[in-house]
């Protein structure tokens, strides 16, 4: 898709208020906590207290007895109970085991809140506790604890990728740094639990849910209760966000087999504690790294090995482990690398898509070592990574066609802001004082969408109708969690069809009415969505151009679109969509709407399974960011003073949305950073409560300040990239490497806490 | 024997300008008795136990979590939930900040943050950003990362106070 001619583009580019903000303020728009039907029923799960047991009975009678106990649901119950997003071997509810506290083990359906809790209190489970491990390395022990009957090693995948010849690399090298970086299970803690009201009406469910992909997720219920796809129909609903957490969210499916076991509508909602503790949190890894670099800074070869933990059920994991080890390779130009990859089971919740997918995995480990790098060679850590920076017309080591690079500009932003803030970071110190400030940088890569989700289908598709009265609707199958493509797509299709933005209704994720569509993830929606739209737009404006021609005479060329209104340029003639609207469909068609589609299949390809060499997305979004930290060498406090963000996703559609985006992915990734951490004692999950779970609040965000690089870039509409997940890759590594610059101590371990900092800083201390 | 939550009562409570007289379970939490029996459900459930601020209303004057409040203790109450924000004209101007400042993602949050920057602005017309991050600090957010937040509130403090004319 070609940039389009540099005309003064209305619409896109334009900081347009978003369209479903007026819903919001309000509080008239309905999540999935709000909805309800009619005769609704409430839903609610009895869940696993331990982190490994076996079940050696289930006794419900006490329940089913209660009235008003509509009915209750165990494994047995579920037609195909096993499943998985990418290997089945997840349970809807649990089968003769239980593999992590806050498993599924049962599900009641009663009358109202009051009587589904007092039936759960009735079921009686009597387990038989196993030993159990919560730490991949431990899984990986000599006697550890079988999770799996068909994996005796707990390691669920394993492999090795290795490009060029990174033993000579090794042995050439000037320098070699090296460390052990490691990041624990965290969580995303969107703010509106999951919930679904599923709708039961003879053979078909309808499940109004928040789902980041609406067809998946349908083929999961379909599976599992062995239904036609077509007979489960999933409404998408507005998300309180999601994060990942909505991708391959088990929720639904519970909520599902209820209704269908129970044959009436039934709501399912989590509480706080449920969705922390049984939740698809973030994968940890342990990741071992080494970077051999010659004399001048030049990257020779690198070996990585990652441990990465599964959690008790495989869900996206492997495709995240995937991420984590090739995605920060494209980052720089390596000759060399290998790299070793496990994904090992523990009895803790599945690991599964978190903002960045595998990507912060990887980025908070190798940025911090390239620091090492450039303090072990006295280089700065800014010029060393110019350098060896990846640039446009590249080709990286895994076949990645990068076609818009602003990933040298972005560092040579961070370079100029560094030298500005130097001098203050040299003034800030004060004799006596235990604070000290530094400054850190890291930059990151990421994808727009990628071809690894589904092999036969890596794009996107839109249609438009045009109404008789007019108007104009645009149906993706695509979601929004929060992000705003409802406000993204109407401005692309707006910008073709010379409208304003809010003339645009857009319809999305509705299984039954919009084109079946990969969802929201991989930060794919902008480009590969918005792609669609723009094509479906322009297909659009050509049948408006023809019908309006025949109208008012001449040839479609002769056809100017603007404000609603066609102009033929050459009788004069004027009219409005309305007038060509209601003549096309009712005169013309006999009723049938102008329908236009629009498909776009990016030229990226599937990597090979076992090489994993591939271009597999339709671009690459870059970026530096630069922070300043205040640490108080007394207490080990962090104080984030100040991010400088400098993004390049190509051509902002709507820059006070993307700085938005940048604004919200930082503050995320500072409660990553700095605090968050999901802490398990006898295998159970501790911090279940947002008292004790902290994430950022108002007084914790420092001001942000954001730059963007637009590149243009040949894929994306408009020249767009993708940005949802850009914004934490590297606040991570550039807060450790801020650290450092204060304190000249290099922390490996997230988060960052003041104990753990403090500890960090006085076992230096005490080396020295 | 009895327990607390099988007991009723009836109470009179003022919701947006509307008296209500009704019975409630003594039990219940005026978030519950706003959501389930007055059906506003603008006012949001984020975590239950006062933590995220996305149940704020404003109770006689002051922001509080509606969670943590029992209906029965808001017995002859005023209470202001988002649906009763906006005037007979229109937006408020927090409501019309937010969505020119560009301050709603999600928009899970935002019911709750907009009660407590009103809350604020109906006592401290010109909050600094430190009045102003003290007052939602109690209002968690995980999309926006509040910097938009903070400028709608004190683009609507502006507005409030006869600064800013324009975007009505």
């Amino acid at each position: 898709m070609a940039v389009k001619e540099k005309q003064q583009l209305k619409v896109v580019g334009h900081s347009v208020p978003r369209l479903d903000a007026d819903d919001k303020v309000r509080g008239k728009l309905q999540y999935g906590i709000d909805y309800t039907v009619p005769g609704m029923h409430v839903g609610k799960v009895l869940r696993s207290p331990h982190a490994h047991a076996l079940i050696r009975n289930i006794d419900a009678s006490g329940a089913i007895a209660l009235p008003g106990v509509k009915a209750v649901v165990t494994s047995l119950d579920i037609p195909v109970n096993k499943y998985g997003a990418i290997r089945d071997d997840e349970y809807l509810f649990a089968h003769e085991k239980v593999r992590y506290a806050g498993e599924e083990v049962c599900g009641v359906v009663a009358v109202d809140e009051e009587t589904a809790a007092a039936a759960l209190k009735r079921i009686h489970v009597e387990y038989e506790e196993l030993d159990y491990v919560t730490h991949p390395l431990d899984a990986l022990k000599e006697g550890a604890p079988q999770i799996h009957r068909d994996c005796p090693d707990n390691v669920a995948l394993s492999y090795q990728i290795a490009r060029g010849d990174v033993d000579q690399a090794f042995r050439k090298a000037h320098r070699v740094v090296s460390g052990r970086y490691e990041i624990p299970m965290s969580h995303q803690t969107h703010l509106e639990p999951l919930a679904a009201v599923v709708e039961v009406s003879g053979k078909k469910l309808t499940v109004h849910t928040a789902a980041q992909e609406a067809f998946f997720t349908r083929r999961e219920i379909a599976h599992c209760l062995a239904l036609e796809e077509t007979d489960v129909i999933i409404h998408v609903l507005m998300a309180g966000g999601g994060f990942g957490a909505r991708c391959d969210q088990k929720l639904p499916l519970v909520a599902a087999a209820l209704a269908w076991k129970a044959g009436v509508s039934v709501k399912l909602v989590n509480n706080r504690e449920d969705e922390m503790a049984s939740g698809r949190p973030l994968m940890p890894v342990v990741v071992d790294l080494e970077l051999a670099v010659d004399r001048e800074g030049r990257f020779l070869g690198k070996k990585t090995r990652i441990t990465a933990e599964n959690g008790a059920y495989t869900s996206v994991a492997p495709a995240m482990l995937s991420v984590a080890a090739t995605r920060s390779d494209s980052l720089y130009r390596y000759p060399a690398l290998f790299t070793e990859a496990a994904l090992v089971y523990t009895n803790k919740p599945p690991s599964s898509a978190y903002r960045g997918f595998g990507n912060q995995q990887i980025h908070f480990p190798m940025e911090s070592l390239i620091d090492e790098a450039a303090t072990a060679l006295g280089k700065d850590p800014v010029e060393l990574r110019l350098l060896n920076a990846t640039r446009e017309g590249d080709i990286s080591i895994h076949g990645w066609e990068i076609k818009s690079c602003g990933l040298t500009q972005s560092l040579m932003l961070v370079r100029d802001k560094y030298r500005e803030l130097a001098q203050h970071i040299r003034d800030s110190r004060e004799v006596g004082s235990p604070k000290r400030r530094g400054l850190g940088v890291a930059a990151f890569i990421h994808v727009s969408g990628n071809r690894t989700t589904l092999p036969e289908f890596g794009g996107s598709s839109a249609m438009i109708k045009f109404n008789h009265n007019g108007k104009v609707q645009v149906f993706s199958g695509e979601t929004c969690v929060g992000q705003g493509v409802h406000t993204v797509f109407a401005q692309i299709a707006a910008e073709v069809l010379g409208l304003n933005a809010a003339d645009v209704e857009v319809v999305l994720g509705n299984t039954d009415e919009t084109p079946f569509a990969l969802g929201c993830h991989a930060s794919r929606v902008t480009t590969l969505g918005g792609n669609a739209v723009l094509r479906a737009a322009r297909d659009a404006a050509e049948k408006i151009r023809t019908a309006a021609a025949g109208l008012t005479g001449g040839v479609p060329d002769d056809i100017e679109i603007d404000g609603g209104f066609i102009y033929n340029r050459t009788t004069g003639r004027k009219l409005s969509f309305a007038e060509v609207a209601r003549h096309v469909v009712l005169v013309k068609q006999s009723g049938i709407p102008l329908i236009s589609f629009g498909v776009y299949e990016p030229a990226i390809e599937m990597p090979d399974m076992k090489t994993k060499y591939g271009n597999l997305s339709a671009a690459y979004p870059f970026g530096a960011h630069l922070v300043e930290v205040e640490v108080d060498t007394e207490t080990g406090s962090v104080e984030v003073k100040r991010v400088f963000a400098v993004h390049d996703s190509g051509k902002a559609i709507n820059p006070m949305m993307i700085e938005g985006q940048i604004e919200g992915g930082v503050a995320m990734g500072i409660g990553f950073t700095l605090f968050e951490e999901m802490i398990y004692e006898q295998g159970v999950l501790k911090n279940k409560s947002l008292a004790d779970y902290k994430i950022p609040t108002m007084m914790d965000i420092p001001p942000i300040q954001v730059a963007l690089v637009e590149t243009e870039d040949p894929e994306g509409p408009f020249g767009a990239k993708g940005v949802g997940e850009t914004p934490l890759l590297a606040t991570a590594p550039a807060i450790a490497n801020a650290i450092y610059h204060a304190t000249g101590v290099r922390i490996r371990k997230l988060p960052f806490t003041p104990q753990h900092v403090h500890a960090q800083l006085t076992r230096e201390n005490e080396d020295c | 024997m009895w327990t607390m939550a099988e007991k009723k009562m009836t109470i009179k409570i003022t919701v947006n300008e509307v008296l209500y007289q009704d019975e409630v379970l003594t039990g219940m939490t005026l978030l519950a008795f706003l959501r389930e029996q007055l059906k506003l459900t603008g006012t949001k459930e984020g975590c239950g136990n006062g933590q995220c601020g996305a149940c704020t209303v404003i109770m006689d004057g002051k922001a509080v979590n509606s969670c943590l409040v029992l209906a029965v203790q808001a017995d002859g109450a005023r209470i202001t939930t988002i649906e009763g924000v906006e005037g007979p004209d229109g937006l408020h101007p927090l409501q019309q900040a937010f969505i020119d400042e560009g301050a709603v993602q999600c928009g899970f949050c935002t019911p709750g943050m907009i009660l407590s920057a009103k809350a604020l602005l109906d006592e401290n017309a010109d909050p600094d950003e430190g009045e102003i991050k003290e007052a939602l600090s109690g209002n968690l957010c995980r999309c926006t990362g509040y910097v938009k937040i903070i400028r709608a509130v004190k683009n609507a403090a502006r507005r409030l106070s006869g600064g800013l004319d324009h975007g009505r």
